[in-house]
């Protein structure tokens, strides 16, 4: 055994024995700081049975208010753009439609392409 | 996941030498005892659903976090004490007391009162080693040597390179190694040379 490995071996010692001659009262207080500890985590096991996942999406909720304040503000900002471009989308639609009906070609000819060749030709 | 029953088996086996090394660090028992039980709170609110294996390094590291909190709130308390108290009559041998002026040598069983008067001095002389070591120096030695940890697992409690914890180790065990010197103990046991058998 080298000189390292005794002062180790002789510290760990001194500190082993140090461990066992602490004051009763320590010793107590000790005892009743470990089972609040255990007990606090009581809580967390029935949640996590009974309550399931609404108790952890809650839990989650309640400890990531800003990320969920952002996801709310974002998904609210998503909504508002998928509305706003389905109404535009629509009226556009409704244009079109007045355009074609209003028209003194059919609508037909719009979907005919040579038509568009024709009319350039006849243009000239 | 750990059970309830797992997490007290493992606060018990740690409670005791978190207090000493807590002592250690802030060498105020009663603000020791605090740092223990807080950071055995937070183990329990925040990582008891965790597997029990990974209990040692997550209490250690909760403790070294915790007795960070606490030199933070002193050192800005201080901050304010120092100013009231410095015309204090506070006495210099409190801290200079050095366990080696009263240790008496001789020839005892282990037995006798006396024997076990010097034991528990050796013990002080070492321990107040420990407490004079750097920091960092006293969570690697005592996370590596006494709580058996290994390098990887003391340099994640620790946050720092597995390198640096072989360093701080390395110097910490160098630094004992020469007080003992200093204080004349062999490196057989918790005896003086000289001392009873």
């Amino acid at each position: 055994m080298n000189q390292q490995e005794s002062t180790v071996k002789l510290v760990v010692q001194a500190l082993d024995a140090s461990v066992e001659n602490l004051d009763d009262d320590v010793i107590r207080r000790l005892a009743t700081a470990r089972e609040r500890a255990v007990s606090a985590m009581q809580p967390q096991w029935q949640a996590a049975g009974h309550a399931g996942v609404f108790h952890s999406l809650g839990n989650y909720v309640l400890h990531h208010r800003l990320m969920t304040s952002a996801a709310l503000l974002l998904g609210a900002l998503a909504l508002g753009f998928i509305v706003t471009q389905h109404v535009i989308g629509q009226h556009q639609l409704e244009q079109g439609d007045a355009f074609l009906l209003g028209s003194e070609l059919p609508p037909e000819a719009y979907l005919d392409k040579g038509f568009d060749t024709w009319l350039q030709q006849n243009a000239r | 996941m750990a059970t309830a029953q797992e997490l007290s088996n493992f606060l018990a086996e740690v409670e005791r030498r978190a207090y000493r090394q807590t002592a250690y660090a802030v060498r105020d028992e009663h603000a020791a005892l605090d740092i223990v039980q807080d950071a055995m709170l937070k183990l329990a609110e925040k990582y008891g659903a965790r597997p029990a294996a990974e209990f040692p390094m997550l209490f250690q590291r909760i403790l070294q976090n915790t007795m960070r909190d606490f030199w933070r709130r002193q050192k800005v308390r201080n901050l304010w004490t120092s100013l009231l108290s410095s015309f204090g009559g506070h006495s210099a041998d409190d801290d200079e007391h050095d366990p080696l002026e009263t240790l008496e040598t001789g020839q005892r069983s282990e037995d006798e009162p006396e024997a076990q008067l010097e034991r528990s001095q050796t013990i002080a002389i070492i321990e107040r080693a420990i407490e004079k070591l750097p920091a960092r120096q006293r969570e690697a030695f005592l996370m590596r040597y006494w709580e058996d940890m290994d390098v990887a697992e003391t340099a994640a409690a620790m946050g720092c390179s597995e390198g640096s914890v072989k360093t701080h180790c390395s110097r910490a065990v160098h630094a004992l190694a020469a007080t003992l010197q200093h204080y004349g103990f062999n490196q057989q046991g918790l005896k003086k040379p000289g001392a009873g058998s």
